[in-house]
């Protein structure tokens, strides 16, 4: 048994090595795709059923229980058995190929072992018509790799022969001779061919491996661009971002040179032949009008097509890909080669993918400027309506006082007047002076001190040296609006709205404290996350005010800047927030940048 | 031991050890540990309570009785069979409808209060460790008897395989050790019955001639009533088998490693065709067994016949076969020991620690931690109970976990879910009468050598049984508890139809919308 | 529950009980049926009237019938409950 085992082991390294040629052959790969048609089933058949022909061959002649080895046997005599590996090469069609391919590699091998005769014939030939099936099905239940992992693979290669050995004893003319064979050959079998079927696998997986490797590392860095330019694109197409653009793509592609266009001149090149291929120039090759026009994928592979200016310029060979931004091309990026041989399929595949990565990015960020541009139409129009109660109540207060306290009265009206300047004219900007937005606070709080003069109490505490820093406009006034209105509702009199603002190293903190009855545990949660609508007049109240606040903070300064809501233990609330201090002249750029924009 | 026995037993130990390591890949959820994410098809499941279901005993056992009994060896297969439709008609899909995890969800879903998960759960971790020691100590006799390795060693082996399988992977693990079992089970039998039948030219009259020649009960071997002789005690077998099953927690906790109801009901039929087709392929190799391991040889080995498959198999195939064979049974043991391990340790770290202990509330992380803990113990306990059983009588352990099954398991779960009336008080006195009649029961029997035994009966079920159905009953009856109608009615219809009705009165539900008053 | 829901998910119990029952009636008189028809004519049970089988042996065999019988019935009515189930789920939700 040992012998044999050992004599089958270095059969079966022969083989090994002929199958570790095979899988250098790059065809062999296609073989894993699992969507097989039926002319590749017959070709990877046939393929594999000479594979299996030449395991039959790899074996020993059985001759009444002597073990010979020949190199190639021709036929076999009566009482002679082939103990091969015919089921090795079989079971791994069927593992790999599916239960077809196993199927029509058992076919093949069965009708060679008709030619080559000996005992036991109906016993081997159902086998190799069996194995190759049942394997490729036993593949698809117990596995969802493209390649059955080599451990599974081991175990699933040991039934094969125990079936062969069962079908042995099933169709024995001699039930006593043949259980001398299977007792003899069984266990070789089974060891030498569960380990080969194994190797062969974990061989299959490296050799995929390697080439998936590569596959993946052309994804990820295709995505890691995308991912990275991301920033660039959202400032637009110009000089500047075009030139970031361009090192990155050089930095990441590793390649000769990188230029970035729109669709009239260069925006910026990077790399080899700088000197003369400068931002600034019109575009002027045919292959760059002509990716312009179709918006397909261009291919110089000759210095011609470049049809640069200097003929000492090293760069022989380009993919120029095409950018699109909502379906038109926007612009080109080309991607430059010393040598027209660099260009291999996979640079092809990786500037179109790119292109389209590109195209999609710039689509985004238009749909996200968009949206925000529609919000911030939206948050104006609210910001620009004056509550109509507010304005009623106000009214009717400077009725009354007209006859009572005219001075008063008057009083009112001007800090009405600056009030409603203030809904109109803060709502051009993004971000407005502090001192502006306090200032129309204070009109908003004089109205109301006057309304609610013996019930409530406003503090306002300014830290020094804050009034230039930046806000954006109507944030306080909302806050502070519904700490009046909803923390103060229920109580008649003592009423206190303290408003404070901190510096904080280079963040300024606000709070917004009231001593009113607190927010209600249910509400604590949604507010701010959500507009908020009250059930009674189903009119759109503060809790969608808190919410424009919350989100525009959010959406102008991030999330840091969001606002929190805290019950005090000792009665009412606390409405908090932090946002970074910044001067009028460092937002400017930004301000200007995003009306060009929306220009 | 010899070369080839070792490489076989390997190849299985191998085997189940990578799908451990594959399983132990898997995030760690508790929903991927107790259900595998429900991500098993139902064939897949089919396959697998057929692996959770078909134990040594009814490989090894039912071969042995038939070939020592004839047809009333049958009897088991029948049994073991039709208690599937039940199972599928009954059970099965409001079960999966109803519970998450477990059977104490299905019970809590019409009775949630602590008191009946403890109830639930204190009964699948009995009927779970009394059902592991005949499989455990079954394994320790085959192996000792095949492999030749002591008892004590047998026991402790597959004690610690068991375990590891479900600490390290779960469900997910005890599933595809249960389903390459399967496949492995049906494989070798069927290869084993067509030699059977090969060496007799595929002719099967002439087979039964040989095999009436062959014993020495002759042309009445395959007469009825060679084994049963006592009317009442075949009745009660026959009711405990057919009952048993859909009381067996290990079997129902399967239903929740599918996706939805569809698959249960494909995975019970999978699971009676591939039981069916097993039962009648072991058919043939116990009279197979009559014919060429002769009467004498069966009982020589163990006397109560369950060596008679292998050495069937060492005679048509010789040391290959016998050692392939061999390890079939080892992996057939090794499954549903598994399995049974899985249902005892999700009982205990899902129910008892999650829900009794921490409101449900218990982390994932804590609850997988303490189902490892569980595992271990469970496993610990029951080689600790096995070994100290060495040399109990296997079948009348089968057949007494059957029997409480039926009398506790399934008069809880039949009326929970159809009896309107049934209560809290009735679900308390139906479990406790039926386990402790099904188990006194089987005590006063002729089982345990305590002389004139006082109930005649070796499988108490049809009193056990009754008696438990009669408790829930009475229970019902008189205590004063009303029964809560419109929570039957929603249970009810969930476990119909898979929709749980909305209540208007329903303080709750998640997922519906609520208005939230505004302002702050 | 709606008045819509209501009806299907009674006829929906109308029709799993118009099989259930007497599936499971049968299914248990059947199976009893074998070992009392053993128990009670033993001698016409076990006398050959078949190519030498027995009505015991072809009544054991036919448990094996019935039981995928039945059950292939079942999971044919099944697909009737499922639709059932599928109706209520979505009437349930038009509200």
């Amino acid at each position: 048994m040992e012998q044999l085992t050992i004599v089958l082991f270095e059969r079966i390294g022969m083989l090994l090595v002929f199958a570790f040629m095979l899988t250098r052959i790059p065809s062999f790969r296609y073989l894993l795709d699992r969507e097989l048609g039926v002319k590749t089933i017959i070709y990877h058949s046939i393929f594999f059923g000479i594979f299996g022909i030449a395991a039959a061959q790899a074996g020993v002649v059985l001759n009444s229980g002597e073990i010979t080895s020949h190199l190639w046997t021709f036929e076999l005599a009566e009482g002679q058995t082939l103990v091969g590996s015919t089921l090795v090469a079989i079971v791994i069609a069927g593992l790999l190929g599916g239960p077809y391919v196993g199927f029509g590699a058992g076919l093949i091998v069965a009708i060679y072992l008709q030619f080559l005769g000996g005992d036991a014939l109906i016993a081997n030939s159902v086998t190799n018509l069996l194995a190759g099936l049942l394997a490729g099905y036993t593949a698809r239940f117990f596995s969802q790799e493209r390649v059955i992992a080599p451990e599974k693979a081991l175990f699933i290669g040991m039934f094969t022969p125990i079936l062969h050995m069962c079908l042995l004893l099933v169709f024995a003319d001699e039930p006593g001779d043949a259980i001398q064979v299977v007792n003899r050959i069984g266990l070789p079998l089974v060891i030498t061919n569960s380990v080969a079927i194994a190797i062969f696998t974990a061989m299959i997986r490296a050799a995929l491996n390697e080439q998936e490797q590569e596959a993946a590392l052309e994804t990820e860095r295709a995505l890691k661009i995308a991912e990275n330019a991301l920033p660039y694109l959202r400032k637009g197409f110009n000089f500047d971002s075009a030139r970031k653009m361009a090192e990155l793509l050089h930095s990441e592609l590793k390649i000769a040179a990188v230029s970035l266009t729109n669709t009239k001149m260069v925006l910026a090149h990077v790399g080899s032949g700088s000197d003369h291929h400068q931002s600034g120039e019109p575009l002027q090759t045919t292959l760059s009008e002509k990716a312009l026009s179709t918006g397909e994928i261009q291919i110089a592979y000759e210095q011609s097509q470049i049809q640069c200016s200097d003929e000492l310029c090293r760069l022989q060979a380009a993919i120029i890909v095409p950018i699109r931004q909502s379906g038109e091309v926007a612009g080109l990026i080309k991607l430059y080669f010393r040598r027209s041989q660099q260009i291999r399929a996979v640079e092809i595949v990786l500037a179109q993918g790119l292109g389209k990565l590109l195209s999609h990015q710039l689509d985004v960020v238009a749909a996200e400027n968009m949206k925000t541009l529609i919000q911030d139409a939206e948050l104006r129009n609210l910001q620009a309506q004056i509550n109509p109660h507010f304005l009623f109540n106000t009214l009717h207060s400077i009725d009354v006082l007209i006859r009572v306290n005219p001075k008063l009265a008057r009083h009112l009206i001007v800090q009405l007047g600056y009030f409603m300047r203030g809904n109109l004219s803060l709502t051009s900007a993004s971000f407005i002076r502090l001192e502006k937005e306090i200032n129309h606070l204070r009109a908003y709080l004089e109205i109301v001190r006057v309304r609610f003069s013996d019930r409530l109490e406003v503090n306002f505490d300014l830290e020094d040296g804050l009034c230039e820093m930046l806000i954006p406009p109507f944030t306080l006034q909302p806050l502070v609006e519904n700490s009046i209105k909803h923390g103060l509702k229920d109580i008649e009199a003592g009423g206190k709205v303290e408003i404070r603002l901190q510096k904080a190293g280079r963040k300024a903190l606000v709070s917004i404290r009231d001593n009113g009855s607190g927010i209600p545990e249910s509400t604590l949660k949604a507010l701010g996350k959500r507009p908020l609508y009250r059930e009674e007049n189903r009119e759109k109240e503060n809790g969608t005010g808190i919410y424009n606040v919350n989100q525009r903070l959010i959406g102008l300064l991030g999330k840091e800047a969001r606002l929190f809501f805290e019950n005090l233990p000792e009665g009412g609330c606390i409405v908090s927030f932090q946002i970074p201090i910044s001067r009028e002249s460092e937002v400017k750029a930004v301000e200007t940048e995003s009306v060009d924009s929306r220009g | 031991m010899n070369l080839t026995y070792f490489v076989f037993f390997l190849f299985i130990l191998g085997g189940t050890l990578i799908i451990t390591y594959w399983a132990a890949q898997r995030e760690p959820t508790t929903h991927q540990f107790y259900s595998v994410s429900g991500s098993l098809t139902g064939v897949q499941n089919g396959l697998a309570i057929a692996g959770d279901y078909m134990s040594a005993a009814s490989f090894l056992g039912i071969t042995g009785t038939i070939a020592l009994n004839g047809f009333d060896g049958f009897f088991y297969s029948i049994g073991f069979l039709v208690s599937y439709l039940i199972l599928l008609f009954l059970v099965a899909e409001p079960v999966r409808r109803l519970g998450t995890f477990t059977l104490g969800d299905v019970i809590c879903a019409r009775f949630p209060e602590k008191r009946m998960r403890l109830l639930t759960s204190t009964g699948t971790i009995i009927i779970s460790i009394l059902y592991m020691i005949p499989q455990l100590v079954a394994a320790g006799l085959l192996i000792h008897l095949l492999l030749d390795v002591q008892y004590t060693l047998s026991v402790v082996i597959v004690g610690i395989l068991m375990t590891l399988y479900i600490v390290f992977g779960g469900m997910m693990a005890a599933s595809w050790v249960q389903i390459v079992k399967t496949v492995l089970l049906m494989g070798g039998t069927f290869l084993i019955s067509l030699i059977v039948l090969a060496r007799f030219d595929w002719d099967i009259s002439s087979f039964i001639e040989e095999v009436k020649r062959d014993n020495p009960l002759g042309t009445a071997f395959f007469n009825a009533g060679n084994l049963f002789t006592s009317p009442l005690e075949t009745l009660s077998l026959n009711l405990t088998l057919i009952l048993g099953t859909a009381g067996l927690p290990h079997i129902l906790i399967r239903f929740f490693t599918v996706k939805n109801v569809q698959a249960v009901r494909k995975s019970v039929m999978t699971a009676t065709w591939v039981i069916g087709l097993f039962y009648l392929m072991t058919l043939v190799l116990g009279l197979g067994v009559v014919v060429f391991v002769g009467w004498d040889e069966i009982t020589a080995g163990d006397p109560s016949g369950n060596l008679a498959a292998p050495m069937l198999a060492y005679e048509i195939g010789g040391d290959f076969l016998m050692a392939f064979i061999s390890a079939v049974a080892f992996a057939t043991v090794l499954a549903v020991v598994t399995g049974l391990v899985m249902a005892a340790t999700t009982s205990f770290a899902y129910d008892f620690y999650n829900h009794l202990l921490h409101d449900g509330k218990a982390s994932d992380k804590k609850q997988l931690k303490v189902a490892k803990m569980a595992a271990v113990a469970i496993g610990l306990i029951s080689i600790l109970l096995s070994l100290g059983l060495k040399g109990s009588n296997v079948t009348f352990l089968v057949s007494m976990t059957f029997a409480v099954a039926a009398s506790t398991n399934l008069p809880l779960l039949l009326f929970t879910l159809y009896w309107r009336r049934f209560n809290r008080t009735g679900a308390v006195t139906g479990v406790l009468t039926g386990l402790a009649s099904s188990l006194i029961l089987a005590i006063l029997g002729p089982n345990l050598d305590a002389g004139d035994p006082l109930i005649p009966l070796a499988n108490p079920g049809i009193i056990a049984i009754s008696l438990g159905f009669l408790g829930a009953v009475t229970g019902t009856l008189l205590s004063r508890e009303p029964a809560d109608e419109a929570r039957f009615y929603r249970m009810f219809v969930k476990a119909q139809t898979g929709v749980t009705p909305l209540v208007e009165d329903e303080p709750y539900v998640e997922g519906t919308k609520q208005r939230v008053p505004g302002g702050g | 529950m709606n008045e819509a829901e209501l009806q299907t998910f009674q006829r929906l119990i109308r029709a799993k009980k118009r099989f259930l029952i007497p599936a499971t009636i049968f299914l248990l008189v059947f199976y009893f049926l074998l070992p009392v028809s053993i128990i009670c004519f033993p001698k016409v049970m076990n006398h050959p009237f078949f190519f030498g089988m027995t009505p015991a042996w072809a009544f054991a065999f036919a448990q094996f019938a019935m039981v995928w019988a039945l059950g292939g019935l079942y999971y044919l009515k099944s697909k009737t409950f499922d639709r059932f189930a599928g109706q209520i789920d979505k009437e349930g939700q038009s509200r």
